[in-house]
């Protein structure tokens, strides 16, 4: 029967689990897409959009859980950059609700103020951590990783807390699945079952340790199959090519880790994180059947006093399960060991990835920082069990401190190229039939992404997919796409657009210029550039344009203007413009929309490009692109009906200010482009 | 356990209890016992904050303020000091201290060092006052301690002890000041005043920003004392300010003239500042260290939550007053740095002590082992200085006593000064704008300078003549000057400092006519004999000129980087010491040299058993150029067809 005081613990615990969860939420949700996706998130959609998606698995270094569960996910959300990422952010939440469920598991017979404070503490700490929040923003495994882990500690944990020889119960079979999961969603995931197989071996007795053993061995024998299919020749092809991203094993990888992981208030976690391996002053009840970590109990000669603590009457709700008096003499042993464990099991967590990682790092490329997360909840209650031994006030005043800096602070964060920023420049000005080369190295994959969501319908994508990739190119060989299958895309999206001008767009970060070799060698010019820097690094969009023969005219000033084109649609007139002379003015371009009395209907002076390419910067045998958006107050299609005439005009201004017309070579103020109707 | 209750456990196990006679002697026993304990901790407090201020305290070149606390070495004091913006004592103090300990770096910043070790006895002493009136016995041996400590690892405290200046005196004498007061606030006597007073007196003598802190005794006391001790308490400031009348009445209103309220040097108070502050006095932890300060306010005393005691309020205003006057009138006429507020450091390292002080045991290890953790692993307030030193040590070796040596670096000219009057040799002639002096910028550039520049041209008319100019401003008039005569730039020695380089140039004058030009087009302008034969440094100076670049190929054939070489031949043509090395000391390839360059190339002549044991006689200087060609040495002869261009002879 469940007492008033419990009933309102559990409500305060639950009323507080609430609030940590928003706030977990909160973290999570905030600027969710601010950032494009990056390699590793578009590397992942480009595996679940592929018709069969279990080669490319094979090609990758992960095991397949994750694609598939991604797979399903967009088949119900979409595959916008939210619904990608929302589910690491939704398994993200679930991992701190778990890491509460992992604390009150492992403090269960402590009094009820610790009881509720330390998981909780816990759990707030984990909604924190800004390692667990940047990776909850990907669209990648990790936190799904991060949450298997739990979800595989709490169940054994419970399994392990209970007495009754259960199997097959449902318990035991979860435990199982969930470690199978989560080494099918990270290889990583084993140091997870590691733990655990290490923590049977030496804590556990008789049946139980059977039991756990042969647990373990389920979820072992549940992975051989992939693990000899796949999982041996992706080990060998990782070692052979090393992994992209790792980091060395060093003393300024130490340092960055910490950094990563513990932020600017390390030395305080890490005291906290020592502190919270042991209790520090055990109470009665501390010392009582139940994981509790201590490794050193600094209040020694206690022992006859905690027997009789035993005879107090202690709380009965949930979670307090009390042996008898005459088990509890003769369990003293059982209880340091249990004990014992369930520091062995926190800090082991954090202990056996690091050590493994990190040693095994000096051997084969297996470093990364997000390959550590997986320690994140393990740091997160050993810092709440240090919290519980500073005791009140300094337990709430440290936690405060804590938040403050977690609120206000970022340490772990990946900067990611602002792929859909770039993406953007050619949506906005490409057309049916254009071709958009991606040359790009990993940035194919978000460029793909974005490119093939936001480009008009007819625009052809192609790049050379380096690691395979059949939505794009049936072949990996270089010279079968630079020689054959690249040549034929420009030569048909030139057959498409041989009257007039055709367009090709490449996003270019690389060493490999092929692509943009071949396009000169078929008759483009670059006409535009674009770039955006990422630290330090320019990510370009290169416009090349094949324009026909003649030009359209020629103005007084020199300028050439190659090329006319009118999208009624989005009422942008295209110009191109070149020059045989440097020139020695700086000279605007005009595009006038005359209604048929001639009188203006809209225009758009600018110095070329937008502003950008001034007439001063040209080169000789330079094209460049010049976009004019015409744009009315009250929209194009508040123009009365009739036909209007686009004219294209040149002007300087000269030393007192006044403007001078740059007329035609044939002598007219303007250049009559094209008429278009409404 | 707290001294006493300790006193009576002690009692309990030994059975002494029974006679109540022995009591006393086991308490004291037990008391001394503790300030045993006490005595050490702070030994060791102090010997770790000795070890942190001392460690590489001459290691940074002077900057700009200290390089005005030697520039009063140099000049009048009292007239520099009218000129400056600061009280006499430390200056003073300093001078004395200086004609006992020296002028090196060392000793000079060590008079900072002292004051900045004395104030974490004193801190010691105002936390005890702090938590006697919190009744927190089992605090009372704690919160000192760690007061000290925090102290001990305060960066600002750190940082000022290595500086030439008068804030750490400042911190001790307002350290003093308080413990003093609150002294004299719980026992009245005429000593405490005395020393009050004295103390107070004494910081106001050292900065004006003291005052600051007499406003806070002030409102303090008519706040919290009696009738009679406010009274008191008034009259005791009113003495301190007739103690350092006449000194504001002196220089005072010269000091801070309307016209030049500040050199443009500070900031003004915004909410960056007080970021920067926040960086500065608590760090990055300070999530953790605001909070304990905070905490540190209240008294938990036996689980209960207490309001500020008197000496906490005391030690809340020292932090809050200044803080906040400052912000406010900052924004009026003052502009500073934090190390204006240094006295801020007092009330900051006491609230954390105190903070500390209200947890339990446990909560106390874990705060104070973090904090140790990161005071001795981090540093948040910092200056980087110009590393000057380097700089001037780089061409020291190369400057002789009748170089001529400028300087056009701001209010930077002091400092540097520092190192040309200890590095350079003793007669040299140095000349820079003065910051500190009268700064009448015509009659230096138009005045002195130009006959200073003109002088030099003639001293040396048929030889080379040398001038050494260091520079980082913006203004060109000292270099145009020099151009204007003649001299052009043959060398540059350059340092960084936080992405910028700082140069130091040679410019020289050089005679119209060349010595000789050999094959491949090299000229050399001019050689000199630099130093005697027996001094183990003897070093050939050459300066070398090209009609034409070279070209710069991997593919050339023959390679245009030439070797230069000087040596010694003894009377029967025997080669006796050499030096071979592209030009400038390897750093200036003969394919880098432009046009109408010319280019200095110092060769200092080695012998493994010294120069000075070369056998009496004649000796032949030498200079030869030659290439490697296929591995192999080509020499270039002379415009005369000779090997070697022979410069000058020497006597040993």
């Amino acid at each position: 029967m469940r007492t008033r005081t419990n009933i309102l613990h559990s409500r305060l615990t639950l009323a507080l689990m609430v609030v940590v969860l928003l706030v977990a939420a909160l973290m999570r949700v905030y600027h969710l897409t601010l950032q494009s996706l990056w390699f590793d998130e578009a590397f992942a959609w480009n595996i679940i959009i592929q018709p069969d998606m279990f080669p490319r698995i094979a090609a990758d270094t992960h095991p397949p859980l994750y694609y598939l569960l991604l797979r399903g996910w967009t088949a119900l959300a979409g595959d916008s950059p939210l619904a990608l990422r929302y589910l690491s952010t939704l398994t993200s939440i679930l991992t701190v609700a778990l890491v509460y469920q992992i604390g009150a598991e492992l403090i269960r017979r402590r009094d009820h103020l610790f009881y509720t404070a330390v998981p909780v503490a816990g759990a707030l700490l984990l909604a924190l951590t800004d390692m667990e929040v940047d990776l909850a923003q990907e669209a990648r495994n990790y936190a799904l990783y991060t949450c298997l882990a739990c979800l595989s500690m709490a169940l054994y944990l419970r399994w392990e807390r209970r007495d009754q020889n259960t199997l097959l119960s449902p318990l035991f079979v979860s435990w199982i699945v969930a470690n199978t999961a989560l080494v099918y969603t990270h290889y990583q995931g084993a140091f997870i079952p590691g733990v655990q197989g290490l923590h049977v071996l030496l804590f556990l007795r008789g049946r139980k340790r059977i039991e756990g053993i042969a647990g373990l061995a389920v979820s072992g024998l549940l992975l051989t199959p992939w693990m000899l299919l796949v999982t041996i020749p992706q080990a060998e092809r990782a070692i052979s090519e090393g992994i992209p991203f790792s980091i060395p094993s060093n003393l300024e990888t130490l340092l960055h880790l910490r950094r990563e992981f513990l932020g600017q208030m390390w030395p305080l976690l890490l005291v906290l994180l020592i502190t919270g391996m042991f209790t520090v002053n055990g109470s009665r009840i501390s010392q009582a059947n139940v994981s509790i970590p201590i490794l050193l109990t600094i209040s020694p000669g206690k022992q006859g006093k905690n027997r009789e603590a035993f005879k107090v009457p202690l709380p009965k709700g949930e979670g307090f399960r009390v042996r008898a008096q005459d088990q509890v003499r003769d369990s003293s042993v059982v209880t340091r060991r249990t004990q014992h464990g369930s520091v062995f099991l926190l800090v082991a967590w954090l202990v056996l990835p690091f050590a493994v990682l990190y040693i095994g790092n000096l051997y084969a490329p297996l470093l990364t920082e997000r390959k550590l997360a997986i320690i994140t909840p393990a740091l997160a209650l050993l810092a709440a069990f240090g919290l519980a031994n500073v005791r009140q006030p300094a337990a709430g005043l440290l936690l405060l401190a804590l938040v403050i800096y977690g609120a206000a602070y970022v340490d772990s964060y990946r900067l990611k190229e602002p792929w859909d920023d770039l993406a953007a420049e050619a949506v906005r000005y490409a057309e049916p039939g254009d071709l958009a080369l991606i040359e790009m190295g990993n940035g194919q994959y978000p460029m793909k992404y974005y490119w093939s969501h936001q480009m008009p319908d007819g625009v052809t994508l192609s790049t050379f997919p380096v690691l395979g990739d059949p939505t794009m190119a049936p072949t990996t060989d270089w010279y079968t796409y630079y020689d054959g299958l690249l040549p034929q895309q420009i030569d048909s999206a030139l057959a498409q657009n041989s009257n007039g001008v055709t367009t090709a767009w490449v996003g270019f970060w690389s060493k490999e210029t092929t692509s943009l070799a071949r396009l000169e060698q078929a008759g483009f010019t670059r006409t535009m550039v674009v770039s955006y820097d990422h630290l330090g690094n320019a990510l370009n969009l290169y416009r090349y344009d094949h324009l026909p023969e003649n030009d359209a005219t020629r103005f007084e000033s020199g300028m050439r203007l190659r090329a006319v084109e009118i999208d009624e649609a989005a009422l942008r007139v295209d110009l191109w413009w070149s020059t045989d002379v440097p020139l020695t003015g700086e000279y605007v371009t005009s595009v006038l929309l005359l209604d048929e009395n001639g009188t203006l209907a809209a225009q758009l002076d600018s110095v070329p490009f937008q502003g950008q390419r001034s007439t001063l910067t040209w080169q000789p045998g330079e094209v460049m692109f010049d976009p004019k958006p015409l744009q009315l107050a009250n929209g194009w299609t508040q123009l009365p009906p009739g036909n209007y005439r686009v004219v294209v005009q040149v002007y300087s201004f000269d030393a007192s200010g006044q403007l001078v017309k740059s007329n035609t070579s044939d002598g007219a103020e303007w250049y009559e482009a094209g008429t278009i109707s409404r | 356990m707290s001294i006493s209750s300790r006193g009576e456990a002690c009692l309990a196990r030994t059975g002494v209890g029974a006679d109540r006679n022995a009591q006393p002697f086991i308490m004291i026993r037990t008391k001394a016992a503790g300030k045993t304990v006490q005595l050490a901790a702070l030994v060791m407090i102090l010997l770790l904050a000795a070890a942190t201020r001392i460690r590489n305290i001459d290691g940074p070149s002077l900057w700009i303020d200290e390089g005005f606390t030697y520039f009063t070495f140099k000049t009048d004091l009292f007239t520099a000091l009218v000129g400056d913006r600061h009280p006499p004592l430390y200056f003073y103090s300093l001078h004395v201290w200086e004609s006992l300990a020296g002028d090196s770096i060392f000793a000079l910043r060590y008079w900072s060092f002292l004051p900045s070790l004395l104030s974490i006895a004193v801190v010691y002493q105002i936390a005890r006052e702090a938590i006697r009136e919190r009744r927190r016995e089992n605090a009372i041996l704690t919160v000192p301690l760690v007061a000290a400590l925090m102290m001990a690892l305060a960066d600002g405290e750190n940082y000022l002890a290595q500086e030439l200046r008068m804030y750490t005196w400042q911190v001790l004498w307002l350290a003093l000041s308080t413990w003093f007061y609150l002294r004299w606030m719980r026992k009245p006597s005429r000593v405490h005043a005395a020393l009050w007073v004295a103390a107070m007196t004494g910081a106001m003598y050292t900065h004006y920003f003291s005052a600051l802190a007499l406003m806070v005794y002030g409102i303090h006391a008519l706040l919290t004392l009696p009738l009679r001790r406010k009274v008191q308490a008034v009259v005791l400031l009113a003495v301190v300010g007739v103690l350092i009348a006449p000194w504001v009445l002196l220089v005072f209103t010269q000091q801070f003239r309307p016209s030049d309220a500040c050199f443009g040097c500070g900031e003004i108070m915004n909410l960056e500042t007080l970021r920067s502050f926040r960086q500065s006095w608590f760090g990055q932890m300070w999530p953790l260290t605001m909070l304990l300060a905070l905490f540190g306010i209240l008294a938990v005393v036996n689980g209960r939550v207490r309001l500020p005691s008197r000496a906490t309020l005391l030690i809340v205003l020292l932090g809050l007053l200044p803080l906040v006057t400052t912000f406010i009138v900052s924004h009026q006429w003052l502009e500073f740095f934090n190390h204006h507020l240094a006295q801020l450091t007092i009330p900051v390292v006491v609230l954390l002590a105190l903070g500390i002080g209200n947890f339990q045991q446990t909560g106390r290890l874990v705060l104070v082992t973090a904090l140790v953790l990161y005071g001795v692993t981090t540093v948040d307030w910092y200056r980087q200085k110009v590393p000057w030193r380097e700089l001037i040590a780089q061409f020291a070796p190369y400057v002789e006593s009748n170089h001529l040596v400028l300087s056009e670096i701001g209010a930077e000219e002091a400092a540097l000064g520092y190192y040309f009057d200890h590095l350079l040799p003793e007669d040299v002639q140095i000349s820079s704008f003065e910051w500190w002096g009268p700064r009448d910028v015509n009659a230096y550039y138009n005045q002195q300078l130009p006959p200073l520049i003109a002088g030099q041209r003639e001293r040396q008319a048929d030889s080379v003549t040398t001038a050494w100019f260091v520079y980082w401003n913006a203004n060109t008039a000292m270099r145009d000057q020099l151009l204007g005569n003649g001299f052009v730039p043959t060398m540059t020695w350059t340092v960084e400092h936080l992405g910028v380089t700082i140069p130091a140039y040679r410019y020289d004058l050089l005679p119209e006519e060349a010595m000789t030009t050999f094959e491949g087009g090299l000229t050399l302008r001019a050689a000199e004999i630099a130093a005697e034969i027996d001094t183990d440094d003897l070093r050939v100076d050459l300066w070398w000129s090209l009609e034409r670049s070279l070209e710069r190929s991997a593919d050339a054939v023959p390679s245009t980087d030439f070797v230069t070489k000087a040596f010694l031949l003894d009377a029967n043509g025997q080669q006796v010491a050499q030096l071979d090395s592209q030009p400038a000391l390897g750093q200036r390839p003969t394919t880098s040299f432009t046009a109408g360059e010319v280019v200095y190339d110092p060769k200092s002549l080695q012998l493994a058993e010294g120069i000075s044991q070369l056998p009496p006689g004649r000796y032949t200087v030498a200079v030869q150029v030659y290439r490697f060609e296929g591995g192999s040495i080509v020499i270039s002869p002379t415009a005369d067809g000779a090997d070697y261009a022979i410069i000058g002879e020497i006597e040993r």
